[in-house]
């Protein structure tokens, strides 16, 4: 008895020996793909911070964050909740067997006013319609479903409350864009209508896929040339189309650390389709491709397009017969944008959650471009913060 | 720092025991320096400000304590020193804790705008102000003698173990165990056993409810069907009870390991049959304190019953606002008290000769709606919540959900809340083999604790945060 007791407590001892040296030892990973973020560092030693407390707080968060195989144990936590507990959301992912999606939360939009918004937004656009017509510009708005949207049968109904939310902010904003007079396109009503969702959007991240990309870019591009503007149009045998060989961390199937029940390959294309072009991200010259490939074997993600968010990028193919194009949004025109090197001279992409540096009107005053397409989700269509705030 | 973080469990427990246990059993005083300055530091981990602020108090119990042993038969100076004590510990409660709420109040009642400062109440507070009073008590009244080392009276208040969560400890029941208890390895064995099995409640029952229950208070009063509501009063119910029983575990495991015997704080609150057998079972050491500290000084039964009836709306009223600086609190607090009040002169009896299982239905439904009361702060929030209880308004999905998403854990929790596993644990206790099986069980909850707190790390970012 007492050497069970004695060796209970050694394991202990040991257990926790081992824990700690290995945390202690192992500091080489600073990142976690699974979370999309950065783990936390060592706290800084000021006496403020021991003071106020957030010292100490950086040490829990910095323990929290290394301890010793901590991927390793979110893994196999995981795995007890998906197989052992067989859990419907896991993750703030909500596992159906179309899609993975997000966990929409239970808010209730009973009584709300949907119109403010919306004509505060139209006429933001409004104002931005209006600046690039004076010079001669053509503006248009591309309105693009966010996954969990196209993918709303797909939820269970106790767990889509949000949806009918954003169904009314999207009816609201559609009118008010119509009352405003904004040329715009949802791509909803240039899709086949009873096509599957999956055919256009990613099963395991919230953006389209490149079949859906490459319909948002065609759409632009065709309603650039009734609006006069001479573009080539790429077409889509000359793309090839084809998945990637390593599996694609989505959004939702990355917080599943390899798990999820439903894989998927990214879609990718043939860069050698594409022009020659030179390249500048936040104003410095880049050698960075359209469309950037993991080491073999490694994961393949959502920034293989483009190289993900950036705040502004500048593409020229030096081809002055063809249009200039400025294109606003956030990481929905990352593929859009590599495909749109075919059919402009000059691309410029910005990103106003990052880019600083102007107002939109003062952007097009330096850089007035001939075709200025504003793209958003459908969980933004009346969101004014971050890059929905144009002036 | 909380118990059931890395930080803790892998560096500062370690930490303590290590130090500790490599001295010598023989030099007690080291021993306990070393308790005290980890108990410091444990506090100014979580709360560098206010450590200065328990030192003071400390060190006014200290004086008080001597002040009043020393005066012996002087009644004058013997209540000074008792005065002094209330006045320093309820003066730093009330302000601390209490003076947001009565400038709000005042503003709000008298259309006043005094300026409500932006008070930062150090944790563990209430704890550490009723250990002090209760040692000053003691004293006054003759039931322990005045400790004479400060370092013991500081290390009484501040030890780590139940400094922020309590169970309220009393000066007599670890007075002889701070310079002559007899730490061996079976207290360490069996500490270590306790505090695992807290340390699993909290991480795999306490903290999932939690999660659930948050859900369903947080949601739009419109989207809450009423199963859902009732479910998430039960949800919240379970929470607390396995999160508090948990960290009075945790707690009672260390003090164990470190060779003090703190009384156990829960008794299976919800196999109660009544609500006098509830607040007999739940938080043992708060509700006997304000019996013998409050109550029983007040007059308790012995005045006539108006003045009982006072006595216990006042004990009430107090114990409610001791959970905390809201309204909703003292209502929670009088909520018991109307309820123990028409136990104790109205329903007793009949009570007595309803079958058990409806006795236990009655006293789990009411507990749960006082659980309601404490976890909505706001009053439009508790009106809306209790009005999702009773509209009978259908839809079972999301009921559905929650059970389907936590089927181990209502099993497991379920069986806690009453003594039969314990009882199951306890078989063969003197059988090796019951004794492994019991050490593998305990591994097992301990290695899925783990798990548990990393699964909790989990934060994701939609957009790059590199």
């Amino acid at each position: 008895m007492r050497l069970i007791k004695r060796g209970f407590v050694l394991v202990l001892v040991l257990l926790t020996a081992v824990f700690l040296f290995v945390t202690l030892r192992d500091r080489r990973q600073t990142l976690s793909v699974h979370e999309n973020r950065r783990l936390a560092a060592h706290p800084a030693l000021t006496a403020q911070a021991v003071w106020d407390g957030s010292y100490f707080d950086g040490w829990d968060l910095y323990f929290s964050d290394h301890a010793a195989w901590r991927d390793e144990m979110m893994r196999d936590w995981l795995w007890l909740r998906l197989n052992a507990k067989r859990q419907v959301v896991v993750n703030d992912v909500v596992i159906t067997r179309e899609a993975l999606l997000p966990d929409l939360g239970f808010v209730s939009y009973d009584g709300y006013d949907y119109d403010t918004p919306a004509r505060e937004m139209a006429e933001r656009l409004g104002s931005i319609r209006d600046a690039v017509e004076a010079y001669g510009g053509r503006f248009l708005y591309l309105g693009v479903d966010e996954q969990s949207m196209a993918f709303a049968s797909a939820y269970p109904s106790y767990l889509n409350h949000l949806v009918a939310y954003y169904s009314g902010v999207e009816r609201a904003f559609r009118a008010a864009a119509e009352a405003q007079g904004l040329p715009a396109l949802f791509l909803r009503d240039l899709l086949p209508a009873d096509s599957d969702p999956a055919d256009w959007y990613s099963r395991v991240d919230h953006h389209f896929n490149l079949n859906g990309a490459y319909e948002a870019y065609a759409a632009l591009c065709q309603w650039g040339r009734e609006q006069g503007l001479e573009l080539p149009i790429l077409d889509r045998e000359a793309l090839n189309i084809h998945p990637s060989s390593s599996v694609f961390y989505g959004s939702y199937s990355r917080k599943l650390y390899d798990l999820s029940p439903i894989q998927e390959r990214l879609l990718l294309f043939d860069p050698a389709c594409l022009p020659a072009y030179t390249r500048w991200d936040y104003g410095q010259r880049t050698d960075a491709p359209l469309l950037t490939l993991p080491e073999e074997g490694a994961p393949v993600q959502y920034d293989a397009y483009m190289g993900g968010d950036i705040a502004e990028t500048v593409i020229r193919t030096e081809r002055p017969e063809l249009p200039n194009i400025l294109i606003v949004g956030d990481s929905f025109t990352n593929p859009v944008e590599a495909l749109c090197v075919y059919s402009f001279n000059e691309l410029r992409s910005l990103d106003f959650r990052y880019y600083e540096g102007m107002t939109l009107t003062e952007y097009l005053r330096d850089y007035p471009a001939d075709l200025v397409v504003v793209i958003r989700d459908s969980l933004h269509y009346c969101a004014i913060q971050g890059n929905g705030d144009l002036r | 720092m909380v118990f059931s973080s890395f930080s803790f469990l892998i560096v500062f427990f370690p930490a303590v025991c290590l130090c500790y246990f490599l001295i010598p059993r023989r030099f007690r005083t080291l021993r306990n320096l070393v308790l005290l300055a980890f108990s410091l530091l444990f506090y100014f981990w979580g709360e560098a400000r206010g450590v200065l602020l328990m030192l003071a108090v400390i060190a006014v119990s200290y004086f008080s304590a001597l002040l009043i042993e020393r005066a012996g038969e002087r009644r004058s100076l013997r209540r000074l020193g008792l005065w002094v004590e209330l006045l320093v510990c309820l003066g730093v409660l009330g302000y601390f804790k209490y003076a947001g709420l009565f400038l709000r109040t005042l503003n709000s009642l008298l259309s006043l705008s005094v300026s409500v400062p932006e008070i930062i109440m150090p944790i563990g507070i209430s704890f550490f102000t009723f250990q002090s009073m209760s040692y000053v008590f003691d004293v006054y009244r003759g039931k322990v003698a005045a400790q004479r080392n400060p370092l013991y009276v500081a290390l009484y208040v501040s030890l780590f173990p139940q400094l922020v969560a309590g169970p309220i400890v009393r000066y007599e029941t670890i007075a002889a165990e701070i310079t002559g208890r007899q730490e061996g390895f079976e207290d360490v064995y069996q500490g270590l056993q306790r505090f695992i099995m807290g340390l699993g409640k909290k991480l795999l029952l306490a903290n999932a409810f939690g999660a659930e229950a948050e859900t369903i208070f947080a949601m739009d009063s419109a989207l809450r069907a009423t199963p859902t509501a009732w479910l998430g009063a039960f949800l919240y119910g379970l929470q607390i009870y396995f999160d508090f029983s948990a960290y009075s575990d945790m707690a009672i495991g260390m003090g164990r390991m470190f060779g003090f015997h703190f009384l156990e704080n829960f008794n299976y609150p919800y196999t109660a049959k009544s609500i006098t057998d509830f607040w007999r079972r739940w938080h043992i050491s708060l509700s006997s304190w304000f019996r013998d500290y409050v109550y029983i000084p007040l007059g308790g039964n012995r005045r006539g019953l108006p003045r009982q009836i006072l006595n216990l709306f006042a004990v009430w009223a107090l114990t409610g606002l001791w959970h905390g600086a809201s309204w909703n609190f003292v209502l929670w607090g009088l909520y018991w008290c109307v309820l123990l009040i028409l136990e104790k002169f109205l329903l007793g009896k009949a009570l007595e000769k309803l079958p058990g299982v409806l006795r236990h239905a009655y006293a789990l439904i009411l507990i749960m709606l006082g659980w309601v009361i404490f976890n909505c702060t706001e009053l439009p929030q508790l009106g809306g919540y209790l009005a999702d209880l009773f509209r009978f308004r259908g839809g079972f999905d999301h009921t559905l959900l929650v059970l389907r998403q936590n089927v181990p854990e209502f099993l497991f929790g379920a069986a806690l809340c009453t003594p039969l596993p314990l009882r199951l644990f306890r078989r063969g206790a003197d059988k090796p083999w019951a004794e492994l099986l019991r050490c593998l069980w305990l591994l097992i909850v301990l290695v899925l604790s783990v798990l548990a707190l990393t699964g909790s790390s989990f934060n994701a970012f939609i957009y790059f945060r590199f």
